[in-house]
């Protein structure tokens, strides 16, 4: 099986069994309470640890274009807050950079 | 005083999988653009979304790649990333009424922007209806994700050269909200950016660096309520 077959099965797999447990089972459960806070703070650091420090190098390499797109990013999200504008605005302002000659 | 019936939140499943739907298309265009720009072919952009369907988890998967981490360390990471489904499809549990729909179907589309939409409104959630929810916001999803990636191959090359920030804007705009909502959650996040720089460069290989700081953080955060409650 080539790697990228595994990854997608695997994904797959992993992804769709927490959804599909609760549907089928009887009776009522519960999860305790740390279990369910680490749950609700697993998008939290996940979204810490792939942005330090892979968000850092993300354009070439270079940490001075890769925090001009960060800094775009967060400055747009803070202003007009929707997804698909924040990833071209910072996309944008990368290319920019690039093109003034940085 | 009493709301008036008619002011209540009534159940609308169209009106809220097209509202999905829309927002799905759009991040689901990043999605597209940023799996071609760090080389991956079509059909894997495309059966991520097709099988997958977890917006978070495709883009780690992603930027994991692109970070050069192996395929078995993405794959727990994506189990740790997606458990939170279970608190969902547990809360959703309960409240689905009627037969008509196998609840494997069902399970597939337990999104959080499905689970979210449906834990605002009260009541029973009738099984046709949540089917439907889960169906517009799978087709933006795809969709979207097809678009994008057939997009990518129009652009100039300086815009394709920047593309590489797109993933990262992405998580900017998924964090930063609940950070302004709940100050707090920042600790956390950078804890976990801190201890996955310092186990990479302690010579960790990038995927079980970002497995180990992304569960270890959680959960030890998670001991102290004053941190991980909103």
């Amino acid at each position: 099986m080539s790697n990228v077959v595994l990854l997608v099965v695997g994904m797959t797999a992993v992804t769709y069994v927490p959804r599909l447990i609760p549907l089928m089972m009887s009776g009522r459960h519960r999860l305790g309470p740390w279990q369910r806070r680490t749950m609700s703070l697993v998008p939290i650091t996940a979204v810490g640890a792939l942005l330090v420090p892979g968000g850092l190098s993300a354009v070439d390499g270079r940490v001075d274009l890769s925090a001009i797109g960060i800094v775009a990013a967060v400055a747009i999200t803070v202003t007009l807050r929707q997804p698909f504008l924040v990833v071209v605005g910072s996309v944008a302002a990368v290319a920019l950079a690039i093109t003034l000659g940085l | 005083m009493r709301p008036r019936a008619d002011s209540l939140p009534r159940r609308d499943p169209v009106g809220i999988g097209l509202a999905i739907l829309f927002g799905y298309f759009s991040i689901a265009v990043a999605f597209g653009v940023s799996g071609r720009s760090i080389g991956l072919p079509a059909v894997t952009v495309a059966s991520l979304s097709v099988f997958v369907f977890a917006g978070a988890s495709q883009f780690m998967a992603v930027s994991m790649l692109a970070q050069g981490a192996g395929v078995f360390s993405i794959i727990l990471a994506t189990l740790v990333l997606n458990s939170r489904h279970l608190v969902m499809s547990l809360a959703l549990r309960n409240r689905i009424t009627g037969h008509r729909v196998p609840r494997p179907l069902l399970a597939f589309g337990v999104t959080d922007e499905v689970f979210g939409a449906n834990a605002t409104v009260p009541g029973d959630i009738p099984d046709t209806d949540l089917l439907v929810t889960e169906a517009l916001a799978y087709a933006g999803w795809v969709g979207g994700s097809v678009a994008g990636y057939v997009a990518g191959g129009f652009l100039p090359r300086v815009i394709e050269r920047s593309m590489g920030i797109a993933l990262y804007a992405m998580f900017v705009a998924l964090i930063v909200p609940p950070i302004r909502r709940f100050p707090r959650y920042a600790v956390p996040a950078v804890a976990a950016g801190v201890t996955n720089w310092a186990l990479q460069e302690a010579g960790l290989p990038v995927g079980i660096a970002l497995l180990a700081s992304i569960s270890a953080t959680a959960s030890i955060f998670a001991l102290a309520p004053r941190w991980s409650e909103p």
